[in-house]
């Protein structure tokens, strides 16, 4: 924790109270006064905060969405500054237990929170992440920061710039926090360190697996995530947060360490389905520095979720494969459907095209003859040096061993896995011709929990790049509460209708509303 | 071992692909990354199984660099 236990904690906390009350003072001015113009109803908006009273209420500012966070510091009902301070707070309070950082960054957090204040404060609001916390997977440049990939290999690489995603979100007033934990290099479902915060002696679930575990501890109000087979949804359902994979090409991959260039999506993570969605619109654009990048229209996401889902055709898997997902799991999508169904659309179940049943052996190649090439930089000088940069960890890595074996494979296997990925990209998009939204368990167990189906629907969206999002759909009661996620996928850049239809299931249910205690 | 991988395939045959590959693996590390190189031998064979359209092409796409990108180096 580079930056966490630094000596300037106190003093930054004197600063934010000071600051906190300039705000408030200047916020009660301004709505009475000089800055009134912009607001059509003042009094709609409820009367300026008093001076004596402090704007968050009593309000457990850690556990806001960010939505309910952007609309209070639009308001100045809450400063930038008080919000920051309460989630580096809310960290040094529970992190020791939860493990869901690398590096949290308390200077140049508050340094942000600060200058994002004292914007606002000038009517110069940029926008629902102006003065949200947040943080990103420990893949992403920082530039000043270190990036390590949770490795020893990259313990000391401090990047001289953000990636796209990070200056993206810096550009739209976002304060970074910090950067969060994942296993080396990404490789694996599990966050080895990370604990989940609805039951501590279980894993957080992986690959980005820290930016679960902190959303869904109030440690953060926006992530992000990577997601090569699976790593963005799989720590959102087992967490009980939202996660969205979107189309490959939406979001730029580009100053991130990458697992592979074919595969990586990466992806907002948070708490509700409006916050990724206000996510995604500042995060997908064009990026010509990402050579798989597409130039195509952003929608604005947040303003079209409220959709009505009548009518709609939802695919459901064949029940031989459901059935070989935890009891629990199965009993929860279940339900899920007949929500949906209840809102007016109508489930048929789904015959899989041929492909399906091998794109996980495709993925498997592809995957890793890139993580061959891009490891082959440190396999031939610091092979030694492989290993989890946490020093409480067992010094073995599967990495090493699977870039290793990765390099035996030839171009020509490595195409063929290719070939194999358009048919299968060809046979998905005929199959989806028959339904709107294809739905599925997000997981195949609870944290921790064991169940081996066939077809998993994780890393086969990451083969044919389709956009799919978990959402939290109900908790398991065998062991009891653990949280299960639901996956709503559709054809590539129908992420806002894939939004829509999480949005309206997520309205008709409270299961994102329940936090752990801890 | 995984079934259908062919038996030549051994701790030799791994140094031996691994050095022409400019890579080197201690002796220590040959067995694991052998069972590892096998499993991916396998996931190949059954792709091999699932027979494509002689004309199906790969999902890889040739691109030239666009003005004003990062080269890399």
């Amino acid at each position: 924790m580079s930056e966490k236990s630094d000596n300037s904690e106190q003093s930054e906390k004197k600063k934010a109270e000071a600051s906190r009350r300039l705000f408030l003072k200047s916020s009660a001015t301004t709505l009475g006064g000089a800055f009134l113009a912009p607001f059509a109803e003042p009094s709609a908006r409820g009367p300026a905060a008093p001076q004596s009273a402090p704007p968050s209420g009593g309000l457990d500012l850690p556990s806001l969405t960010l939505a309910v966070a952007a609309e209070r510091l639009r308001t100045r009902q809450l400063s930038p500054v008080e919000l920051a301070q309460a989630i580096l707070d809310r960290i040094e309070q529970l992190d020791r237990r939860v493990g869901a950082f690398i590096t949290v960054a308390p200077r140049q957090a508050m340094a942000a929170a600060r200058a994002a204040e004292q914007e606002i404060a000038q009517g110069r609001y940029r926008g629902p992440l102006h003065g949200i916390p947040f943080g990103v997977k420990d893949t992403h440049y920082t530039a000043g920061i270190r990036t390590t990939a949770a490795s020893r290999v990259l313990t000391n690489f401090v990047p001289d710039f953000d990636a796209t995603v990070v200056r993206r979100l810096k550009d739209a007033g976002a304060i970074l926090i910090g950067k969060t934990n994942l296993p080396e290099f990404s490789f694996g479902g599990v966050t080895a360190g990370t604990n989940n915060p609805w039951d501590l002696s279980r894993n957080s679930g992986g690959s980005s697996g820290g930016s679960g575990a902190a959303l869904a501890a109030g440690m953060l109000l926006a992530a992000t995530g990577g997601d090569t087979s699976g790593s963005i949804r799989n720590p959102s359902a087992t967490c009980g947060v939202v996660g969205h994979k979107p189309t490959f090409g939406l979001v730029s991959r580009y100053g991130i360490v990458p697992i592979s260039w074919t595969l990586d999506h990466i992806g907002p993570m948070a708490k509700s389905v409006e916050d990724c969605a206000i996510l995604l619109k500042v995060l997908a654009a064009f990026d010509a520095n990402d050579s798989y990048s597409v130039n195509v229209p952003i929608p604005d996401y947040p303003s079209l979720l409220r959709q009505s889902v009548r009518g709609l055709r939802l695919g459901t898997p064949p029940a031989a494969i459901l059935a070989e997902f935890h009891p629990d799991t199965q009993a929860a999508f279940r339900e899920a459907v007949r929500v949906l169904e209840g809102l007016g659309s109508r489930a048929q179940e789904v015959t899989l095209p041929p492909s399906f049943a091998l794109a996980g052996e495709a993925q498997t190649i592809v995957r890793i003859c890139d993580a061959a090439a891009y490891h082959r930089q440190y396999l031939k000088t610091q092979a030694d040096q492989y290993g989890p940069e946490n020093p409480a960890l067992p010094p073995v890595s599967q990495v090493r061993t699977t870039v290793e074996a990765g390099s035996l494979l030839t171009a020509a296997q490595y195409l063929k896995a290719q070939q194999f990925r358009r048919v299968f990209i060809q046979e998905c998009m005929e199959m989806y011709s028959a339904f709107d939204f294809f739905l599925s368990p997000t997981m195949p167990a609870p944290a921790g929990e064991t169940a081996t189906p066939r077809i998993t629907f994780r890393a086969e969206y990451d083969l044919n790049g389709f956009p799919a999002i978990s959402v939290p759909c109900g908790f398991s009661t065998s062991p009891p509460g653990l949280p299960i996620g639901l996956q709503i996928s559709a054809l590539p850049f129908r992420d806002a209708e894939v939004l829509a239809l999480a949005y309206a299931y997520e309205s008709a249910t409270d299961w994102h509303r329940r936090k752990p205690v801890l | 071992m995984a079934q259908g991988v062919n038996a030549a395939v051994n701790a030799a045959m791994v140094r031996a692909l691994a050095e022409a590959n400019g890579i080197s693996i201690p002796d220590d590390r040959l067995d694991i990354v052998l069972e590892q190189y096998r499993t991916y031998l396998e996931l190949l064979n059954h792709l091999d199984a699932f027979l494509l359209a002689r004309e199906a092409e790969p999902a890889v796409k040739f691109e030239l660099p666009r003005a004003g990108t990062t080269p890399g180096r």
